[in-house]
């Protein structure tokens, strides 16, 4: 998996390519705690490189939430895949995020 | 075509990609769809990292041996693994409702298979099966699963 992430404006665009599972989640969360600890609380995260994700990714994007969130921040995602898609439809959590099609449109919409 | 296979890996979560890789590659022969094929690499994936972190605590160094077969109705994987057994009757479902990070995994195997069964008889282990019918419509509602003490 790589993790890269860069900031536009004022929100920090995290952009994750390979399968996402248990074995790597950690160091999703690890460049997570990198950036709050940095101050930034805008995140869009791009998921459009991401064929698979299971629940350890869930728990990684889940925590960051409700971290940014206690200081007014936020996290969009964007370019899910049908099976991450699937993914979120089943724990109900696209009704906790703002999910975007595009990239571009998630980063707007802050 | 039947297809019938065997696969032993460690009690590593790095070992999970190489038998999503490996159950991926079995089934390719199946005229499945991307989305059955999908549903089965998450249940193996989650079932496995419960494995993995619970039955051996994340201790590597333990076989953990996948089947799989696959008929013209279903497919079927089992899971042996010879650590901790699991007591589905402890299981709880994860509350929707709620923003939580975890519970997740057990709820998703359920929620993507048709059939989930827990044989914890032999004494050692779990033996995990999980039925998947090929490419229907699904009835069975999500939580439903039985368990064999």
């Amino acid at each position: 998996m790589k993790i890269d992430a860069s900031k536009e404006k004022s929100v920090v665009v995290v952009i994750v390519e390979g399968d996402l599972d248990a074995s790597n989640a950690p160091d999703l969360r690890a460049k997570f705690e990198e950036l709050i600890g940095q101050g930034e609380n805008q995140y869009v995260i791009d998921l459009s490189g991401v064929p698979f994700m299971d629940s350890s990714g869930i728990a990684a994007l889940v925590n960051l939430f409700k971290r940014v969130r206690i200081g007014a921040g936020d996290v969009k995602l964007c370019g899910l895949q049908e099976e991450v898609k699937k993914v979120f439809e089943l724990t109900r959590l696209n009704r906790v995020f703002d999910i975007f099609d595009t990239c571009a449109e998630a980063a707007a919409s802050f | 075509m039947d297809i019938d296979n065997r696969l032993v890996i460690d009690s590593r979560l790095e070992e999970i990609a190489r038998a999503r890789d490996w159950l991926a590659e079995r089934v390719s022969q199946a005229m499945l769809s991307r989305e059955t094929v999908g549903d089965l690499k998450l249940a193996l994936t989650e079932a496995l990292s419960n494995v993995i972190c619970h039955s051996y605590d994340s201790e590597p160094g333990h076989q953990i041996i996948l089947s799989l077969f696959v008929d013209d109705k279903a497919l079927t994987l089992t899971i042996r693994d010879f650590g901790r057994p699991f007591d589905a009757s402890l299981y709880q479902m994860p509350d929707l409702d709620k923003l939580q990070e975890g519970g997740y995994g057990v709820f998703l195997i359920q929620s993507l298979m048709d059939q989930v069964r827990y044989d914890t008889s032999s004494g050692v282990g779990t033996t995990l099966t999980l039925v998947k019918q090929r490419d229907r419509q699904r009835s069975k509602k999500p939580g439903n699963y039985s368990a064999s003490p």
